[in-house]
């Protein structure tokens, strides 16, 4: 029991990977570097899809790069309705970087989303964007005037939505990737065959790519609640 | 795991480098490339539309032209059947003169035949009568003479007729 | 005292009963759902899985928590 326990700690902390020699030393660590390869796989795969477009008789490679790109945006754009269209390719990226990092586990890279830090940035980014698409659509008077809506006296829980929107949105991805993790780790000990493939489609692979969708979904849905007029 | 230090900057700083290299990358040329097709589409069709249009107006000159030519055909068709028509009549006037022509002249014929048959007896009547006087007149004398040669003679020429 | 921690961290798992009910009447919603209206069954699993996935966070904090309490504590 007490070896399962530390393995499963040495598995959740993420390692220093190398240290930059400035202020002191800054630690650079795993989920970062790991994003950095998610980072140069996209890029990589988006210019292979998208080299040498053509309007007519396209290739196969490029079939697939417009349906990717289309569902995809078709998805956000449904979640997030007409009005916040300019907001769909950033919930795109966030969409196909969270559920390449989350299933990216199979290919024994540690998921970047295991680290809260990523999570927290994550989320930090999304309500500075649902704050900052209010202010831009509404204006500062119209968008301080939404806290005391709908009566004044639920102006503190408004305020604390601020807060608490994005503690939801981090700790549900992170709870997530980390409770997946942790009990295909459990799954593995008891039963180390088959069985953790089986699982592995649910809590990997579904539950992974779940969460990518709900994060997105809430962010758009705070979004369009927030540039609601 | 819960170590939360300078690689939440890190982190932010990608995901901001992340957006942008995908903005590039994949959204401006997959947008590009379907604005473009788009574009190709609605030209075609308007293309296509003009073509169709063309067609249409064609379609509309060779029917007004083959009504022309149904119009023409009507025409020479009763232009024939009329004189068709007037040759009949011709015909059937010319025979019909002629017919009356023979005809009349059948009559005539038969008319002269008939003045040739009257005088003929006329002549023999004039003949007989004066045959019968002669007779008359060498045999005896008086009224009661006369009525035996009236009698004699309508009974002659009851016989004749 | 570890005896104490384990407890803890029982009881914060405790919050997973809320996220079992909850997504247990939603299936059973869902389920009355697709009966009475067949042809609305991807929109309803849909909105199923989203909600049910939304539900589950709940259960999700209380495991995070209970591995805090373990591993802060510890």
């Amino acid at each position: 029991m007490e070896d399962l326990a530390k393995d499963l700690v040495e598995e959740l902390n993420c390692e220093t990977v190398f240290t930059i020699p400035i202020f002191g030393g800054i630690e650079v660590s795993e989920s970062v570097v790991v994003t950095w390869i998610i980072m140069a796989v996209l890029v990589l795969v988006a210019i292979i899809l998208t080299r040498n477009m053509r309007i007519d008789h396209i290739s196969k490679r490029q079939a697939i790069a417009e349906l990717i790109v289309t569902k995809l945006t078709g998805m956000v754009e449904n979640m997030i309705g007409p009005k916040g269209r300019s907001y769909v390719p950033y919930l795109t990226t966030v969409l196909l970087y969270i559920g390449v990092s989350n299933i990216i586990g199979l290919f024994g890279f540690k998921s970047p989303t295991k680290d809260l830090n990523v999570t927290i940035a994550l989320s930090i980014m999304s309500i500075v964007l649902v704050e900052a698409a209010g202010i831009y659509h509404l204006g500062v008077k119209k968008w301080l005037h939404k806290f005391v809506e709908p009566v004044a006296v639920v102006t503190p829980i408004n305020i604390l939505e601020v807060f608490t929107r994005p503690l939801s949105l981090c700790m549900r991805l992170f709870g997530n990737v980390l409770g997946a993790f942790v009990i295909m780790e459990l799954i593995k000990k008891v039963v180390p065959l088959v069985l953790p493939a089986v699982f592995s489609m649910y809590f990997d692979l579904f539950d992974g790519l779940l969460q990518a969708y709900v994060f997105v979904f809430l962010t758009s849905l705070y979004i369009s609640e927030e540039i609601e007029a | 795991m819960l170590r939360i230090d300078w690689n939440l900057l890190f982190t932010i700083i990608n995901l901001l480098l992340l957006f942008v290299l995908m903005r590039i990358f994949l959204f401006k040329p997959v947008q590009k490339i379907i604005a473009a097709r788009q574009e190709e589409a609605d030209r075609r069709f308007k293309e296509a539309d003009e073509s169709k249009q063309e067609a249409e107006e064609l379609k509309q000159q060779y029917e007004a032209s083959l009504a022309n030519a149904e119009e023409e055909k009507k025409q020479v068709l009763l232009e024939a059947r009329k004189s068709a028509d007037a040759e009949y009549k011709r015909i059937v006037s010319a025979a019909e003169s002629a017919a009356s022509k023979v005809k009349s002249d059948a009559a005539r014929e038969a008319e002269n035949q008939k003045a040739q048959i009257l005088k003929k007896a006329e002549k023999e009547i004039t003949d007989m009568v004066v045959d019968a006087t002669i007779k008359v007149v060498a045999e005896k004398k008086g009224a009661a003479v006369d009525s035996a040669l009236y009698d004699k003679f309508l009974d002659k020429a009851g016989d004749e007729s | 005292m570890s005896t104490l921690i384990a407890i803890g961290a029982g009881i914060a798992v405790l919050t997973a009963i809320g996220a079992g009910i909850g997504i247990g009447i939603a299936t059973a919603k869902a389920t009355e759902a697709i009966a009475r209206q067949p042809e609305a069954e991807g929109k309803i699993n849909k909105t199923l899985i989203l909600g049910c996935a939304l539900a589950e966070a709940t259960a999700i904090y209380g495991f995070v928590i209970a591995l805090l309490i373990i591993l802060i504590l510890k």
